[in-house]
């Protein structure tokens, strides 16, 4: 890589990580290329080297990507989407996230979620129309992709929506304005709409190191000292479990609204979890090493959105 | 504040004011500040609130007009999202302000300028010489100025019911005792159940050293503090809360175990000392009873501690604990001048509040904006009297600066006289003269009808919650009883529970006399504890540690 562009890399994940410190997560990403075999492997896992994969939930997640119709977001390397999670305990919770690609000088990506989206409400013709009662009909679009004249029409208000509320206080918004890499203007985005739909099957574990069958690397490496509330609900009270990361293995399947082409991608995703970042970034280091010699698994840095656009072609 | 509110709104054409009503109630005649968020047409101006909305919630935002802005709380971002939404959603539909409407932009603003106030506040490098001149004039002949003229035809009206953020209109069912607790226990754990603290930051403002806390077990956060006003703020906490006022949470704590983690701000005992003395000049260690190491056989009682074996630990013979709830986010002042605050009945009456636990720091930044919120309901602004400790018997030296509060000689036995047609106030405070100046007669009035339900039970159990030794809680008692007497036979309010009291109080103890003819003597066993109560000399006047 050339110096300069180094530097500047590097420039912008310091700003990232000054302005934007609370808005970002350290994550490392392992892409399973169509090989269930392997899926199915990593699935089963419980242990590798001195780390455990404590295993706590079964997700299913529908996501709908927005960009415009010249793919500005993907070009400048963000991608923002509307997300329902359902959890395995049929909890059902909604969010709106900005993200920016994971870059190769490190694994630091910003973040910005809002989260309460039962509380936009908008006009669609005559009626009043919540935010979510829109946004539903395009996630079924994963279970028949039927473009209805109802995911048409809501595909079009979104759009006004987004229009009407690109100055609001709502987080994506305000951080695609000013972001430390590529500022959007509103004339930028003003044909911003949903052009990816996609259901996947996540499943999660906590990565952790047990003190109590091998308490070397408690000593060498000290407690994760995180405050009761910080730590997931599993954890809690289990002072033997020393967290270190976050894993999520998923199982997805993408379709687009334009031209009902599909692709699916699996992927296990890493998140450092160590109140010391540093320490983190050595552990799981260490995690990575083994797992790559266990398993065949190749190191990726493209979100979701990316490779699904990429292999789908749509932005061509 | 004043000024950033002027210079905020100066530029508005003239408007109606609400006098009387607290600016929610009033439909017709809005605040100057809610004003500049609606157009001429009576719709939502857009631009003007997602000024507001987009600063409050925005972390890029990282200044205005050149002051650094605070830390953002979550519980206050999703609050001001919901407002925001509600006003922009009529804003969308073009519709007229309503009732509901005004009450959103109301306490959007309120919200705002509280934070601008914290920014403000927080930005100050010093006090400047101007704001120690006014607090010394203040206090020096702020009495003067503290003449409430009894109209001719004094109306003996009944309480009325003045429920708002500012004030909770308890039900006669709640005893003025139980006001505290109940409030407590909606936000906040009750200090009685911890026992086990980590020590986490030093805070650095106030004038008392004090250092942030969490607790072992449930991880709520504390403040732990010491010296001269542990027993007074306690008990004007209490007494604030019975008369139906919203304060903070303070407890006190004995025999409490503080942890000092390799996360703290300080590992060991001797630095704790040290820094406290650094930046408050008072030392701490005349309320350490004992100090070691988290030893197995502790982890063994305790398995909590285990991740802090081998960890410094002090116990304190006693200390404050000051709850800083989850439930409870705390913003900036809550404004008593803006937003037509000042014309409210309940804020103006809180005057014979701090006239009665004779409370001298009564500046803007001892007053608070907090959101209250639990897990069932959407938080809800509520206005707090915070950090009353400077009360309950007040030395000031204007020569050195020096300071001391909770001198129970110091306290008079009477709060009021009636002179001519005039009430004539007694004590000393050292900001907010001209805006209590301007509290009638009958606002004062409404209050002390609060005061007359505290009997002498209620009186009793607030002195004790303040943890005096038993001889100082006493002549506490008696002189409370005394002063609130003095309030209402002020007022001309039949007592239908009057305290009886005795200005010539004598009491021993083994034989040695401790309180002769309602004095406290010196050179008692007293004068063992951590704080003398007789001793003058006290700490540096240096509001907010600046």
């Amino acid at each position: 890589m050339e110096i300069s562009k180094y530097i500047l890399l590097t420039l912008f994940f310091l700003q990232l990580t000054s302005i934007h410190a609370q808005l970002t997560e350290d994550q490392r990403k392992f892409s399973i290329k169509n090989n269930d075999s392997i899926y199915k492997e990593i699935e089963s896992l419980s242990d590798i080297g001195d780390f455990s994969l404590l295993q706590h939930s079964k997700d299913i997640y529908y996501d709908i990507y927005l960009d415009s119709p010249d793919f500005t977001l993907k070009k400048h390397g963000f991608s923002l989407r509307f997300r329902k999670r359902i959890t395995q305990n049929n909890d059902i919770s909604y969010s709106f996230q900005l993200k920016s690609e994971m870059n190769e000088v490190n694994s630091i990506r910003l973040e910005a979620e809002e989260d309460n989206l039962e509380l936009y409400q908008f006009i669609q013709g005559t009626n009043k129309v919540s935010l979510i009662a829109l946004l539903e009909p395009l996630f079924q679009y994963t279970e028949n992709q039927v473009l209805s004249d109802v995911i048409q029409l809501n595909i079009q208000t979104i759009n006004e929506w987004i229009n009407f509320k690109f100055d609001a206080p709502i987080l994506p918004f305000q951080l695609l304005k000013n972001n430390g890499k590529h500022n959007f203007s509103k004339e930028e985005l003003i044909g911003l709409k949903p052009i990816l739909v996609g259901r996947s099957e996540r499943m999660r574990f906590h990565g952790v190191f047990n003190e109590e069958v091998n308490d070397s690397l408690t000593k060498m490496y000290g407690y994760n000292r995180l405050l009761e509330n910080e730590l997931p609900e599993h954890l809690k009270n289990k002072s033997g479990l020393n967290w270190i990361f976050e894993a999520s293995l998923d199982k997805s399947t993408f379709y687009t609204f334009q031209n009902m082409k599909v692709v699916q991608l699996s992927e296990l995703e890493i998140e450092n979890k160590f109140n010391q970042p540093s320490i983190g970034v050595q552990l799981i280091d260490a995690f990575e090493k083994k797992l790559l010699l266990n398993m065949k698994l190749s190191k990726g840095s493209s979100s979701k959105y990316v490779q699904a656009v990429n292999v789908l072609s749509v932005d061509e | 504040m004043r000024n950033l509110i002027f210079l905020l709104f100066w530029s508005v054409p003239f408007l109606s004011f609400s006098q009387l009503l607290p600016a929610s109630l009033n439909n017709n005649a809005y605040p100057i500040e809610i004003a500049t968020c609606i157009k001429k047409d009576s719709t939502i101006d857009l631009e003007k609130v997602r000024s507001i909305t987009n600063l409050l919630t925005n972390p890029t935002i990282t200044s205005f007009q050149g002051i650094v802005l605070p830390k953002r709380k979550k519980t206050v971002t999703e609050k001001v999202k919901a407002l925001s939404e509600d006003l922009e959603f009529a804003a969308y539909r073009k519709k007229k302000v309503d009732q509901q409407l005004i009450e959103s932009l109301y306490t959007l603003q309120w919200i705002y300028l509280s934070y601008l106030q914290k920014a403000d506040n927080d930005a100050q490098a010093a006090i400047t010489i101007k704001e120690k001149y006014a607090m010394f004039t203040n206090s020096i002949f702020g009495l003067r100025k503290l003449h409430i003229k009894i109209p001719k035809t004094a109306s003996s009206q009944n309480s009325t019911d003045l429920s708002s953020p500012f004030f909770n209109a308890f039900p006669d069912t709640i005893r003025p005792e139980n006001h505290f607790d109940y409030l407590a226990k909606k936000t906040s754990e009750n200090a009685k159940n911890t026992s086990i603290v980590l020590l986490d930051s030093c805070s650095r403002n106030g004038s008392i050293p004090k250092f942030n806390v969490h607790d072992l077990v449930k991880n709520d956060e504390w403040i732990i503090k010491w010296g001269d006003e542990i027993n007074t703020e306690i008990f004007a906490s209490h007494m604030f809360a019975a008369l139906g006022y919203n304060v903070d949470y303070s407890y006190y704590s004995k025999n409490l175990t503080l942890i000092l983690t390799p996360n703290s701000e300080v590992k060991s005992t001797k630095e704790l000392i040290e820094l406290l003395k650094s930046i408050y000049g008072i030392d701490i260690s005349r309320y350490i009873q004992l100090e070691g190491i988290v030893s197995n056989e502790m982890v063994l009682n305790n398995g909590q501690l285990k991740p802090y074996l081998g960890n410094n630990f002090v116990i304190f013979s006693e200390c404050l604990l000051e709850a800083r709830p989850n439930q409870l986010k705390r913003i900036g002042s809550f404004l008593p001048l803006a937003l037509d605050n000042e014309t409210r009945t309940e804020l103006k009456a809180s005057l014979l509040a701090h006239q009665f636990i004779d409370n001298w720091d009564t500046r803007e930044e001892n007053t608070l904006l907090a959101l209250k919120k639990n897990k069932t309901t959407v938080a809800e602004p509520i206005a707090i009297f915070s950090d009353l400790g400077t009360c309950m018997g007040v030395s000031v030296s204007w020569l050195n600066r020096d300071f001391k509060a909770g001198l129970v000689n110091q306290l008079t036995w009477e709060v009021v006289k009636k002179r001519n047609n005039k009430l004539i106030f007694k004590s000393r405070m050292n900001a907010q003269i001209d805006f209590y100046k301007q509290a009638s007669y009958s606002d004062l009035r409404w209050l002390a009808v609060q005061l007359e339900k505290i009997d002498s039970s209620s009186l009793r159990s607030i002195v004790n919650a303040a943890n005096w030794p038993p001889e100082i809680a006493e002549l506490y008692f008696h002189k409370m009883a005394a002063r609130r007497a003095s309030i209402l036979k002020a007022m001309d309010i039949i007592d239908s529970h009057p305290i009886q009291f005795d200005r010539k109080l004598n009491l021993s103890k083994n034989g040695v006399q401790i309180i002769r003819n309602g004095k406290l003597l010196k050179r008692t066993y007293l004068e063992d504890l951590p704080v003398s109560y007789t001793c003058k000399k006290g700490r540096m006047r240096n509001y907010g540690n600046k």
